[in-house]
C-alpha cells in the first residue's frame, strides 16, 4: 500500500494504491488523517487504483469518516463502478458515511461543489 | 799487629781444587824427572850401583805416593814437598857438597810455594833448616865442598838461611799477590752470579705475572715470589682497589704467614714507619726496625701490637703505577740484619712488575666487566626484540602467552607463570612454562592449584599495587606461604628455588595480571635488578599486545554478533514459496565478512530478495552492511522498481563513503501472482534460475557498478518470469570464485552442480555449498539464498502463521490459483475478501498465546471451496467494529458459508460457484 496525498485548495486528495488489509489498515487511517490539511473542508480518498480492501480497510474508512464528521468536512471516495472493491464497500455500507463516486474527477467536482 | 800480619801475609789454602791439581801434576812430573836423573848422576859420579839404587830409591816412592789419588790432598802435598827437598839433599850429597847443588834447595822452596799453602811451605823451610843445621853440623863434608864452609858449617848454614829467607819472602809476596787477584776474580764472579740471579728471579716473576689476569691471583703471586726471592721470613702486599660504587679499599695478600696472623690488626697506613712507603718514597730497609727512630711513634699500639709476628729486619717498597702509589710490598724477619741491598733490589724489581701486573689485571677486569655489561645489554635487547615479534605474531591471546612463556623460559628464568585478573577479582592461571622436572611432577600429581591464588600470594600483591617484586634469594620458609598444597610445596622446595621476580602486566585501564618468573637449581641463575627492568619492559609490551588482542577479539565478536543479527534469523514461510539459505564464514580469515542476504516485504504483493557483499572484513564491513540492509528495507517499502532502489542506495552510500568502501548488491522483487522477477544488480554476480527439469539459466541482465563506486550511477531493472517449480538462486562471489578460479568458470561449475536433481531445497543448498567449495580453500565468506516457486495445485493445504503480513502473499498466490481455475476478477476478489476475512479472524482471535498457526484447505474443481480452521473460537460481537463486517462480507460474497464453532476448533467453510463452470 502506498498513499500519495495532494492538496487542491481546501480539498485533500489521498490516492491509495496496492492492497489494504489488517496488516496495514491502521497505518492507512493514520496516514490519511495525518495528512489532511488544517483548513481542508473536504477529503477525497481515491481508491481507483487500489487492488484490494477488506473489512479492516473498511473499518479505517469509517474511522476517517467519523473524524471528518467532527470537523464537518466532506468525505468522498472514488471507486470504479465495476471494481470488485465496490461490492465490499456496499456490503459494509460505507456509503452511509461517505459519498461514493465512480471517478476521481467526479469526487473532486462533488467536493468542490459541497465545500463551496 | 794480627790484622797487619793477616793483611801482608798470604792466607794459604786458597787454591781451588782445579788449580791445586794442575800445579800438583807439574810438581809430581818434576819429582819423576829427579827420580830418573839422580841415579844417572850418581852412576856418572862413580858411585856403585847398589849404593846408587839404595840412596835414590826414596824418590820414585815419594813420586808414587804424591801421585796416588786415593790419598788426601794434604798428604800428597806434604809428600811432594818432602820428596823435592829430599832430591835437593841427594844432589848435594852425591855431588859431595857442590855449592851449586845448594841452589837446588832454593829452587825447590820456590816450587813448593806454588802450592800457596802454609804447611808444605813451612815443611820445606824446616827441611832445609834441619838438613843444613843437623847434617851440616854432623857431617859438613856431606853438605859443603869448600873448606871455609866445612870449617864453619854454622856460618854457612846461616848464609844459606838468608838465601832461603829471601826466596821465601819473594815467594810469599808472589803468593799473596796471587791470592788477592784470585779473591778479586771470585768477588767479580759472585757479583755476576748475583746479578744473574736477580735478573732471573725478576724475569721468572714477570713471566708468571704476565699470564695471570685475576687480581687476587696476581697479588698473591707477587708476594709469594717476592718473599721467596728475598731473605724475608714473611711478606705482605697491601694494595688499593676501587669497587663498582667508587669506594676505595686497602686489601692485602700474605706469604710466609697464615692469613689470621694479621687479621686482627688495622691496615698499616698512617704510621711513621709505613707512611714513607705509602707515599711512594724510597724503599725502607732496616736491619732492626725496633731500633729505628720512627718506630713506636703512633698510637694506639706504639710499635707492633700484641700478638704481631716478631719483626726485626724490615724491608718495604712502594708499588707505583704511572706516578701513583697503588700499594706496597712489606717484608719482615724475626732476626735483625737479614735484608741486603740485593734483597732490596729484588723487592724493587718485583714491585715494578707487580705494578704492571696489577694494572693489567685491573684493566682486564674492567674490560671484562664492560664486556659482560655489553653482552648482557645485547642479550636483553635481543630478548626484547624477540618478545616484540612473538607478541606481534598473532592476535590469539593464548598463543601469545604460550609463545611468551617459551621465550622467557629458558632465556631469562627456569619457570614462568602468567596470572590474569578476572572480572570478579579472582586470578586465572593463564599460562605455565616450567622446567621439565616440575612438568614431570605435575604430570604425576596433577596441576598445581590455580585459582583463586592465596590472598597474600605475592602475585596478588603485585597486581594490587602495580609494583614489581624482585627476590634475589628465595627464602625456603616463604614457599609454604606462597604455594598451596603440601605436595606442591615439597616439589617447590625440591626444585631449589634461587630467585624470583613478579612484574605487573599493566595496561592503560589498570593491571591485567602478573608475570612471575623464578630461577632454580636447574640453571643456578639469579635474577638481577637488570633482569627486572627487562621483565618490566616485556610485561609492558605484553600488556599492549593483550589489549590489542582483546580489542581485536571484541571487535571480531561485535562484528560476528552484528553480522549474525543482520541475517534473517529465519526465512519467511510464504504460500507458494520455499526458501533456503546458507552462510559460510571464510576459512582462512578469522574475521567475518560483509556478506548478507535478506527477504523483505514490499508493497504490491511482492517479495524482495536481497543478496549483498560489502568489500572487506570486520566490524566496518559488518556495520556498513547493516546500514545498507536497513536503508534498502526502507527504500524497498517505498519504491516499486529495483533499479530505483539501487540508485537511491548508491546516492546514499556515496554520500557516506568517505572511506572508499564498496559493496555489490543484487535486489529482486518477486511477484507471487505472476511469477515475475524484476531485478537490478550493482556489480553483483548474476542469479541462477534452475527449472524443474534441471535446466539452468544465468540471469545476466544489465549489471551496474558496485555501490559506492560512482555517484549518480544508473541501474536498470530487468525482468524474468519464473515458471512453477523454478528455483532462483542468489549468492555472493565466495561461492564461485577464489583467487585463482575465474568468475565464468565458477559460474559454469555452479550451473553443473545446480542442474542435478534434488528433492529438498535445503539439501539443494547444502549440496551447492559443499560441491562448489570443494577442493579449494574458501578465503571469502559465502552467502546463498534459494527460492523455489511452487504455485498451488488443485488442492491446497497450508499451515500459516497467525501474522497479518501473511495475508497479502496468500492472496497473491490464491489469485493466481483462482484465475487459473477460470475465475473472473470479481469472483476472485470476492473469494479473496471472504478468505482473508476468515483468516483475519483466525489471526485476530487465536485460541491461546501459543497458537501461532492456522490451517487453510482449498480445492478447485467446478466450485471453489476454502476452509479456514483454527483452534480458537469465532468471536462474533456486535460491539466489534470489524467482526460484524467480516462475517457480513463473507456471508454476502460467497455462495455458501458454514461456520463450525468449537471447541475444539472453529472452521469457516466457504463454497463459491464460478460462472465459467456454470456453478453459480
Amino acid at each position: 500500500m502506498l498513499i500519495d496525498v495532494a492538496q487542491d485548495g481546501q480539498i485533500t486528495i489521498a490516492r491509495v494504491t496496492g492492497e489494504v488489509d489488517m496488516a496495514n489498515a491502521t497505518q492507512f487511517a493514520d496516514e490519511v488523517l495525518g495528512k489532511i490539511g488544517d483548513d481542508a473542508t473536504a477529503l477525497v480518498v481515491d481508491l481507483t487504483d487500489l487492488r484490494y480492501i477488506d473489512s479492516a480497510g473498511v473499518r479505517s474508512l469509517f474511522e476517517i469518516a467519523s473524524t471528518l464528521k467532527l470537523r464537518e468536512s466532506f468525505f468522498a471516495i472514488a471507486v470504479l463502478e465495476d471494481s470488485p472493491l465496490r461490492s465490499v464497500l456496499k456490503v459494509t455500507r460505507v456509503e452511509d458515511v461517505a459519498t461514493l463516486c465512480p471517478t476521481r474527477a467526479a469526487a473532486l467536482d462533488l467536493a468542490r461543489l459541497t465545500s463551496g | 799487629m794480627k790484622s797487619a800480619l793477616r793483611r801482608y801475609l798470604p792466607q794459604g789454602g786458597t787454591l781451588s781444587e782445579a788449580d791445586w791439581a794442575s800445579r800438583h801434576r807439574g810438581i809430581v812430573a818434576l819429582m819423576w824427572v829427579h827420580a830418573l836423573a839422580i841415579p844417572v848422576y850418581a852412576l856418572v859420579r862413580g858411585f856403585p850401583a847398589v849404593h846408587t839404587v839404595l840412596e835414590s830409591a826414596i824418590l820414585p816412592i815419594a813420586a808414587l805416593i804424591a801421585g796416588h789419588r786415593v790419598l788426601t790432598q794434604r798428604i800428597r802435598t806434604l809428600v811432594a814437598a818432602a820428596g823435592l827437598l829430599t832430591a835437593s839433599g841427594l844432589l848435594v850429597h852425591l855431588s859431595g857438597g857442590l855449592i851449586e847443588m845448594h841452589f837446588h834447595f832454593f829452587v825447590m822452596v820456590a816450587v813448593v810455594s806454588l802450592y800457596q799453602d802454609w804447611i808444605p811451605f813451612l815443611t820445606a823451610i824446616g827441611y832445609v833448616l834441619i838438613h843444613h843445621g843437623i847434617v851440616g853440623a854432623l857431617d859438613p863434608r856431606a853438605v859443603y865442598n869448600h873448606p871455609a864452609a866445612i870449617d864453619e858449617p854454622w856460618k854457612w848454614a846461616a848464609i844459606h838461611a838468608l838465601f832461603i829467607a829471601g826466596i821465601s819472602a819473594a815467594s810469599l809476596v808472589a803468593w799473596r799477590l796471587n791470592e788477592r787477584l784470585l779473591a778479586q776474580r771470585r768477588h767479580a764472579e759472585e757479583r755476576l752470579r748475583d746479578e744473574a740471579r736477580v735478573a732471573r728471579n725478576l724475569s721468572d716473576t714477570a713471566a708468571m705475572l704476565a699470564t695471570e689476569r685475576d687480581l687476587s691471583h696476581v697479588v698473591q703471586q707477587v708476594i709469594d715470589a717476592a718473599t721467596e726471592h728475598t731473605s724475608a721470613e714473611f711478606g705482605a702486599f697491601f694494595y688499593n682497589v676501587v669497587d663498582d660504587s667508587g669506594e676505595a679499599y686497602l686489601l692485602h695478600a700474605l706469604a710466609g704467614a697464615p692469613a689470621e696472623a694479621f687479621a686482627r690488626f688495622p691496615s698499616p697506613r698512617n704510621t711513621a714507619v709505613f707512611a714513607a712507603t705509602f707515599k711512594g718514597e724510597a724503599p725502607v730497609r732496616l736491619d732492626d726496625v725496633t731500633q729505628d727512630p720512627r718506630y713506636g711513634k703512633n698510637p694506639p699500639y706504639h710499635g707492633m701490637p700484641k700478638g704481631h709476628l716478631p719483626v726485626r729486619s724490615y724491608l718495604a717498597v712502594p708499588v707505583r703505577s704511572r706516578g701513583e702509589v697503588i700499594g706496597g710490598l712489606f717484608f719482615g724477619h724475626g732476626e735483625p740484619g737479614r735484608f741486603s741491598e740485593f734483597d732490596e733490589r729484588i723487592a724493587v724489581g718485583i714491585a715494578a712488575h707487580a705494578a704492571v701486573a696489577v694494572e693489567n689485571a685491573k684493566l682486564f677486569e674492567a674490560e671484562r666487566k664492560l664486556r659482560h655489561k655489553e653482552e648482557q645489554a645485547r642479550r636483553r635487547l635481543a630478548i626484547i626484540a624477540e618478545a616484540s615479534s612473538v607478541l606481534a605474531s598473532t592476535l590469539e591471546l593464548d598463543t601469545i602467552l604460550r609463545n611468551l612463556g617459551e621465550l622467557l623460559v629458558p632465556a631469562v628464568a627456569d619457570n614462568c607463570v602468567i596470572d590474569f585478573l578476572q572480572h570478579d577479582g579472582s586470578l586465572r592461571r593463564a599460562h605455565l612454562a616450567i622446567e621439565p622436572r616440575a612438568a614431570e611432577a605435575y604430570a604425576r600429581i596433577g596441576s598445581p592449584p590455580n585459582d583463586p591464588l592465596i590472598n597474600d600470594h605475592p602475585a596478588v600483591h603485585v597486581i594490587k599495587t602495580g609494583r614489581s617484586i624482585l627476590v634475589e634469594e628465595v627464602p625456603i620458609a616463604e614457599i609454604s606461604r606462597v604455594i598451596e598444597g603440601e605436595e606442591f610445596q615439597r616439589l617447590a622446595i625440591d626444585l631449589q628455588p634461587r630467585s624470583a621476580a613478579i612484574v605487573p602486566i599493566k595496561a592503560r585501564g589498570g593491571v591485567l595480571g602478573a608475570l612471575t618468573l623464578a630461577t632454580t637449581a636447574a640453571s643456578d641463575r639469579r635474577l638481577t635488578p637488570d633482569d627486572l627492568t627487562l621483565l618490566e619492559e616485556i610485561a609492558h609490551r605484553t600488556a599492549t599486545a593483550i589489549e590489542i588482542a582483546r580489542r581485536y577479539e571484541m571487535q571480531r565478536e561485535a562484528a560476528r554478533t552484528l553480522q549474525q543479527s543482520l541475517l534473517p534469523s529465519r526465512l519467511p514461510e510464504l504460500p507458494a514459496l520455499r526458501f533456503a539459505a546458507r552462510y559460510l564464514p571464510g576459512k582462512s580469515g578469522a574475521e567475518v565478512g560483509g556478506d548478507w542476504y535478506d527477504v523483505v516485504a514490499v508493497p504490491y504483493g511482492g517479495i524482495g530478495l536481497v543478496m549483498g557483499d560489502v568489500v572487506g572484513h570486520g566490524i566496518e564491513a559488518a556495520s556498513l552492511m547493516g546500514q545498507i540492509r536497513n536503508a534498502l528495507r526502507a527504500y524497498a517499502f517505498r519504491e516499486r522498481d529495483p533499479g530505483v532502489v539501487l540508485e537511491r542506495l548508491n546516492a546514499l552510500f556515496t554520500g557516506w563513503n568517505a572511506i572508499d568502501q564498496m559493496a555489490t548488491l543484487l535486489y529482486a522483487i518477486f511477484d507471487i501472482e505472476t511469477g515475475e522477477v524484476r531485478l537490478a544488480s550493482a556489480g553483483h554476480p548474476p542469479p541462477l534460475i534452475r527449472t524443474s527439469d534441471g535446466t539452468t539459466v544465468v540471469v545476466d541482465g544489465a549489471r551496474g557498478t558496485p555501490l559506492g563506486a560512482t555517484s549518480g550511477a544508473r541501474y536498470r531493472s530487468s525482468t524474468v518470469v519464473l515458471q512453477p517449480g523454478d528455483t532462483v538462486l542468489l549468492y555472493t562471489d565466495g561461492l564461485i570464485e577464489d583467487r585463482v578460479t575465474s568468475l565464468d568458470r565458477g559460474i559454469d561449475a555452479l550451473r553443473s552442480i545446480a542442474g542435478q536433481p534434488f528433492s529438498d531445497l535445503d539439501a539443494f543448498c547444502a549440496r551447492l555449498v559443499t560441491q562448489a567449495t570443494a577442493d579449494r580453500a574458501v578465503d571469502d565468506d559465502v552467502a546463498m539464498l534459494a527460492m523455489q516457486y511452487t504455485p498451488f495445485g488443485d488442492v491446497v493445504d497450508l499451515r500459516l502463521p497467525t501474522d497479518p503480513w501473511i495475508l497479502r502473499p496468500l492472496r497473491s498466490a490464491m489469485r493466481r490459483w483462482l484465475l487459473e481455475a477460470g475465475a473472473t476478477a470479481d469472483e476472485a476478489s470476492n473469494i479473496l475478501v471472504a478468505t482473508t476475512e476468515a483468516c483475519a479472524n483466525a489471526i485476530r482471535h487465536p485460541a491461546g498465546p501459543r497458537m501461532r498457526t492456522f490451517e487453510l484447505h482449498a480445492e478447485r474443481n467446478s466450485r471453489i471451496r476454502v476452509d479456514v480452521k483454527d483452534r480458537g473460537r469465532w468471536r462474533e460481537s456486535n460491539g466489534s467494529r470489524t467482526g460484524g463486517r467480516g462475517l457480513k462480507l463473507i456471508d454476502d460474497l460467497v455462495d455458501e458459508v458454514q461456520i463450525t464453532k468449537g471447541p475444539p476448533e472453529t472452521i469457516v467453510s466457504m463454497m463459491y460457484g464460478l460462472a465459467a463452470h456454470g456453478t453459480v
